[in-house]
């Protein structure tokens, strides 16, 4: 073990989100272990580590779907309500995109991203249909703004959910194994958008399997395992130089080093 | 093999269909009321606080025990004696028929709310909807096509249990129909007609949701 600290050039600014003391169990698992994370704005930060790590637990926790048993989540400096009402505020302002894209099937890939807008912003409808083409364009699907989900490739599904989370303009996008669902012909075209949303300076907190997109994209790499934080670093160390032995046998069997 | 003679039936057309006129009117109020009632209580059976949760529940399964028959007369002849309110046949009809059939909308709601998967609910939250947000705009419009088929048969049950009001004399069509039949002598001919016109009812009925589900079942899967 070395006592040198890893560059993390983000560091200087107000943390965004943090993790502070956060456990969570299911009746007698330990899915985290008093877990303390920083997530500065701006950072695409990668949560990497085996199945049931806690890696997923941890991203669906942050914005309160589902609480965590203790500890708590600070976002923007403000501990994250428990009460409803408050809690909603709250998570209008984080973006969230899931393993099964959980696109709405009775919509079309315009009203999904536009709904958000429209329920929780009361915005004008026509105004937030707008604003959903243009994030359709962004996404590369703007002909397929009249299609129902049921018409849409998974990768095509993905980047609608990407979309409709973006509709709400959030301050970070939580991404939850994005492509895990995906065959592998399609998982390109959604890494690409998130790629071209990490180049935009978005605060991106990704929980993933991909580890060469984790190597090229993120700027900060956290390796759970069993409930806890193995190693955090960037990805020139957790992927080249892993200073945990446990790290470098993780990735070992994904057949990286 | 007896003569079919149908002029019975001809001479009192007119007082044959403003029967059916009845037993429609019955059919759509009864099925307007159910499918609203039914929503709501099915809501609250799923969402709801638990003691509404086991008072709904209650509901459900007193009323799936009760012969409808029974709630009709029931409401006709014992609730004016209990509480001094009287209904006139019709309102009788509907209000027994309506919370009779309600009970059997709530469990293919509740049925139909389950089915939607957890994530659906998730996504809609993580948006920052509220929960009546979820149900409303999310939950309900996908379960309702869910629904379909199931909502078929109750629709049909619905408008085959009206035929029972004229055990208090609501002029529907079946009541006509009896009235008929006795006048004439000629039960065959106006029974074997009244099964024509409740077939000519229903078919339609059963047909034309198949349909409808046929055509929105790919909006309800997710």
């Amino acid at each position: 073990m070395t006592d040198t600290s890893p560059i993390r050039r983000a560091a200087t600014q107000r943390p965004l989100l943090e993790y502070k003391h956060v456990r969570k169990s299911f009746g007698a698992f330990t899915a985290l272990d008093d877990i303390s994370l920083t997530i500065y704005p701006g950072e695409v930060v990668c949560f990497i580590g085996p199945s049931g790590s806690g890696k997923s637990t941890l991203l669906r926790g942050t914005n309160g779907l589902d609480p965590f048993d203790g500890g708590e989540v600070i976002f923007d400096g403000l501990v994250l309500p428990r009460k409803p009402s408050d809690v909603r505020k709250v998570r209008r302002r984080m973006g969230m995109v899931f393993q099964n894209f959980e696109l709405f099937p009775h919509k079309t890939a315009l009203q999904n991203v536009a709904i958000g807008p429209i329920t929780v912003l009361n915005t004008d409808k026509a105004e937030a249909e707008q604003q959903a083409m243009i994030l359709l364009a962004k996404v590369g699907l703007s002909d397929k703004a009249d299609n129902y989900p049921v018409n849409l490739s998974g990768g095509q599904q993905q980047r609608v959910a990407i979309a409709r989370a973006l509709a709400m303009q959030p301050e970070v996008l939580l991404f939850d194994e994005p492509t895990s669902a995906l065959d592998p012909e399609t998982i390109g075209e959604v890494l690409s958008v998130m790629k071209a949303l990490a180049d935009e300076g978005r605060t991106m907190v990704i929980v993933t399997h991909e580890m060469s997109f984790a190597r090229r994209v993120a700027d900060w790499v956290i390796v759970f395992e069993r409930g806890k934080v193995l190693e955090e670093g960037p990805p020139e160390q957790i992927f080249e130089a892993p200073t945990v032995e446990r790290t470098k046998e993780f990735l070992g069997h994904l057949g990286w080093a | 093999m007896p003569d079919f003679d149908l002029t019975p039936i001809m001479d009192s057309w007119q007082f044959l269909a403003t029967g059916v006129g009845v037993t429609i009117l019955l059919s759509l109020l009864s099925m307007a009321a159910s499918l609203v009632l039914g929503t709501l209580l099915g809501v609250g059976r799923v969402y709801g606080p638990r003691p509404m949760q086991w008072a709904i529940t209650f509901y459900v399964d007193t009323m799936r025990s009760i012969p409808v028959l029974v709630v009709i007369v029931w409401i006709y002849f014992a609730v004016p004696i209990l509480t001094g309110i009287s209904f006139p046949p019709f309102w009788s009809a509907l209000i027994a028929i309506t919370i009779h059939i309600t009970a059997s909308v709530v469990e293919i709601v509740r049925a139909g709310v389950e089915s939607i998967r957890e994530g659906q609910c998730r996504a809609g939250l993580a948006l920052g909807m509220s929960w009546p947000q979820v149900i409303i705009n999310i939950v309900l419009p996908q379960a309702a096509i869910r629904m379909l088929p199931a909502i078929g048969s109750v629709l049909s049950v619905t408008i085959k249990d009206t035929a029972i009001a004229s055990v208090i004399a609501v002029p529907e069509f079946m009541k006509r129909a009896e009235t008929v039949a006795a006048q004439s002598y000629q039960p065959m001919e106006v029974f074997t007609f009244a099964i024509f016109v409740y077939f000519l009812l229903l078919f339609p009925t059963t047909r034309t949701v198949d349909f409808i589900y046929r055509r929105l079942s790919h909006l309800g899967r997710s």
